[in-house]
C-alpha cells in the first residue's frame, strides 16, 4: 500500500485549527488537523521537550501533515509551560505532562465518538504515550525513539548543556553530579533555557520505557538509530536510521530525508486501523 | 490568531491586555528556524510581560516555519541564504501592515534573534512609517557561511595557489606511497582548516570545537582583527545599508548580543565602518557575559527580558 508523505511544498490536507484548551488554569495550546469527510482514525501526537520541541518543530508538524494527506484526523499540542501553552516551566513535571496529554486524548475521544484514538509519541512524548497506553485511554499507540526512562533522557540532556556549554566556554564550570545534586538539594538547575527543578528531576524516576501491560495490544515502538535486527526484542520493535544529527538535536536539515519512518509508521497506522485489527494487532 | 496575508495562513499569538496602554506593539517574528515562542520561550515570556504592562504582544509563524505552511528549503544554510537574501522581507512588511490594521496600533516595534533580526532590519526600511523600533538579538550582519565559503574562493586565488603548491612540493618528497598519502591528506586537512576564513573565527570566539583546547591571546587578535578600517569581504551588504540608513534615520533600536561570541565580532566590525560619522543615540548596545548565541545558558533569558521589557514600554 503506498502512502502520500506530505513536503512542504504540497498543498494541505483538510484544515488546521489552532485553539486552546482550557485546562486546571491554564490553556493548553492545540492543532485540530482536521479531514473533509470521516477520519481512517484519530492521532494523538505528543512530542519532545524543551529546546528537542523547539528543533524539532518542523519535523513534528510535517508528520501531522503527513498524517493528515493519508486520511487521518490529528491533534497536537504544547505541554504546560512549553511553547504556546500557558503555564510555568517551573511548576511542570512528568506528571503533569502526563496528565496534558491525557486531557488532548479526553478532547479528541469526545468530538470523535467510536473512532480510534492512536497515541503517536517521541522521545518524552513515547513515555507518556505509553503510560496512557497501559491505562487503555487509547486504542493503540506508536513510540518513536523511548528512552531507556525519563531519568535517563533528562541525564543526556544535562551531558548536552554541559558540552556546549564547555566547548562554548559559557555558563557554570560545574560537573553532571554537582548538577543533579543541586537539583536533589532544590536548587533550579537552568538546561537549554528551562529552569529544571527537583519535582521535574524526581518524576522523570517514575517513567520507564518497558512492554505493555496488556500483551495483546495494538503497540509498537520504532528506534531511530538504525540499530541491527539483533538488538530488537521483538516484533513489536523496528528500527529506522534518521539522518544525524537526530532531527530533534541541532540538525543542518529542515526537511530531512524521513521517507522509511514515515512509511513504516503509516504502514503500522494503516494497519491497526483497519476493523480485522481491532484491538489485537501488534 | 492566524492572518490570511496574500497567500499565506499567517498563524501567530497575540497577547491580550487587560488595559491598553500603548498604541504601538510588539511583534516578535521567528528566530532562525525555531517556532514563535522562541528558544526557551524567550519571545513567549516577553510578550507575557509585555502585555501585563499594557504593551499589545504579538508573535507570529513566518511563512515555512513553526504553523505557517509554505515551501521550506532543506538544509539550515539554505534556509539561512533566503533570510540573508531578504527572503522574508515582503511577507514580514505584509504582516506589519495587516497587524496594523486589524489590532488599530500606530505601530510595532519589531523583534527578533538571529536570522529574526536580519529580517527585522529588512523589513524596518520596507515598511518605514509602521516599524517604530526594533529589537534585534544576535543579529547576523554576514553572509551564510557556504556562500561566503564560494566567494572567498573566489577573491582569494592567491591563498588556495600557495596551499596547491604546498600539497605539490609534499607530493614529490621522496617518501613512500603511504606515508605521502597521509602526509597529503594531513596537510590538506591542515590547509584547510589554516586557511578558513570562518574556522578561525569560530576558534577566537569559542564557537568552535577545538577552540577551548589552545590558549591564544584571543582578545587582543580579535581587537586587531577589528581594528581594519575596511568591511569584511562577507559582509552582507544590502543588510549593513539597510542598517547603516535605519541608524542615520535616529529610528529607536536595542540591540543584545553574547559578548565576544560571532555576531558580536562581525556587528562590531561592521558598525565601526558603516557607523563611522553616524549619530548612534538612537541605538542602545548591550553585550551579555557568559551566555551563547541563542541566550538559553547563563540565566540570560531574564536577562534579555530584563531589558527588552523596560525599553519597549518606555517607546509607548
Amino acid at each position: 500500500m503506498s502512502h502520500a508523505i506530505y513536503f512542504p511544498h504540497s498543498p494541505i490536507a483538510g484544515r488546521e485549527t489552532p485553539e486552546y484548551l482550557d485546562h486546571k488554569g491554564n490553556q493548553l495550546y492545540v492543532v485540530h488537523h482536521q479531514q473533509p469527510k470521516e477520519a481512517v482514525a484519530v492521532v494523538v501526537l505528543a512530542g519532545p521537550m524543551s529546546l528537542e520541541r523547539s528543533q524539532s518543530y518542523l519535523t513534528w508538524v510535517r508528520w501531522a501533515r503527513t498524517l493528515a494527506c493519508n486520511g487521518y484526523d490529528v491533534y497536537r499540542f504544547d505541554y504546560r509551560g512549553v511553547g504556546e501553552s500557558t503555564g510555568a516551566f517551573r511548576e511542570q513535571t512528568f506528571d503533569t505532562w502526563l496528565d496534558d496529554l491525557r486531557t488532548v486524548v479526553a478532547l479528541a475521544r469526545s468530538r470523535h465518538t467510536g473512532a480510534r484514538v492512536l497515541a503517536n509519541g517521541i522521545r518524552l512524548g513515547a513515555l507518556l504515550s505509553q503510560r496512557c497506553h497501559d491505562e487503555a485511554s487509547v486504542d493503540g499507540c506508536l513510540l518513536w525513539e523511548p528512552p531507556v526512562n525519563g531519568n535517563a533522557m533528562l541525564t543526556d540532556m544535562l551531558r548536552r548543556k554541559l558540552a556546549a556549554d564547555y566547548i562554548e566556554q559559557v555558563g557554570e564550570r560545574k560537573t553532571r553530579e554537582a548538577y543533579i545534586a543541586d537539583l536533589e538539594a532544590g536548587l533550579d538547575v537552568e538546561v537549554e533555557g528551562y529552569p529544571w527543578t527537583r519535582a521535574l528531576w524526581r518524576s522523570s524516576k517514575d517513567y520507564v520505557f518497558a512492554e505493555p501491560k496488556q500483551r495483546s495490544s495494538t503497540w509498537h515502538t520504532i528506534y531511530l538509530d538504525g540499530r541491527g535486527p539483533e538488538k530488537l526484542p521483538n516484533a513489536r520493535y523496528e528500527s529506522v536510521k534518521v539522518p544525524r544529527p537526530a532531527f530533534w538535536l541541532q540538525s543542518q536539515h529542515l526537511v530531512a530525508d524521513l521517507d522509511d519512518l514515515f512509511t513504516k509508521s503509516l504502514g503500522w497506522m494503516a494497519r491497526c486501523s483497519s476493523p480485522v485489527n481491532n484491538g489485537s494487532f501488534t | 490568531m492566524q492572518l490570511q496575508i496574500g497567500g499565506d495562513l499567517m498563524t501567530g499569538t497575540a497577547h491580550v491586555t487587560a488595559e491598553r496602554r500603548s498604541n504601538v506593539g510588539m511583534l516578535f517574528i521567528n528566530f532562525g528556524y525555531v517556532p514563535r515562542d522562541g528558544h526557551g520561550g524567550l519571545a513567549a515570556q516577553t510578550c507575557d510581560a509585555l502585555a501585563a504592562s499594557g504593551v499589545p504582544a504579538f508573535r507570529f509563524d513566518l511563512p515555512r516555519i513553526g504553523d505557517t505552511p509554505g515551501e521550506l528549503p532543506s538544509h539550515t544554510h539554505q534556509f539561512f541564504d533566503l533570510v540573508t537574501s531578504g527572503g522574508f522581507t515582503q511577507a514580514t512588511a505584509a504582516l506589519v501592515q495587516t497587524l496594523c490594521e486589524r489590532e488599530q496600533l500606530d505601530g510595532v516595534c519589531l523583534g527578533g534573534l538571529c536570522g529574526g533580526a536580519v529580517t527585522a532590519i529588512f523589513a524596518a526600511e520596507r515598511e518605514p512609517s509602521k516599524v517604530r523600533a526594533l529589537v534585534l538579538l544576535e543579529p547576523e550582519m554576514y553572509v551564510t557561511e557556504p556562500k561566503a565559503k564560494k566567494e572567498d574562493a573566489a577573491a582569494a586565488p592567491k591563498r588556495l595557489r600557495k596551499r596547491d603548491r604546498l600539497l605539490a612540493a609534499l607530493k614529490r618528497l621522496p617518501q613512500g606511497d603511504r606515508v605521502e598519502a597521509l602526509g597529503v591528506k594531513l596537510t590538506k586537512k591542515i590547509g584547510a582548516s589554516a586557511f578558513n576564513y570562518w574556522g578561525w573565527m569560530r576558534f577566537l570566539t569559542y564557537e568552535g570545537k577545538r577552540g577551548q583546547w589552545i590558549p591564544l591571546p584571543r582578545k587582543m587578535i580579535l581587537d586587531f582583527v577589528l581594528s581594519s578600517s575596511t568591511l569584511p569581504e562577507v559582509t552582507n551588504m544590502p543588510l549593513a545599508s539597510a542598517w547603516q540608513r535605519y541608524v542615520q534615520q535616529k529610528r529607536p533600536v536595542l540591540v543584545i548580543t553574547a559578548d565576544q561570541k560571532l555576531r558580536e565580532v562581525f556587528f562590531d566590525r561592521i558598525n565601526r565602518v558603516v557607523l563611522r560619522k553616524v549619530d548612534t543615540q538612537s541605538m542602545r548596545h548591550v553585550r551579555l557575559k557568559g551566555t551563547n548565541h541563542i541566550f538559553t545558558t547563563g540565566g540570560a533569558i531574564e536577562t534579555v527580558m530584563g531589558h527588552v521589557v523596560p525599553w519597549v514600554q518606555r517607546l509607548a
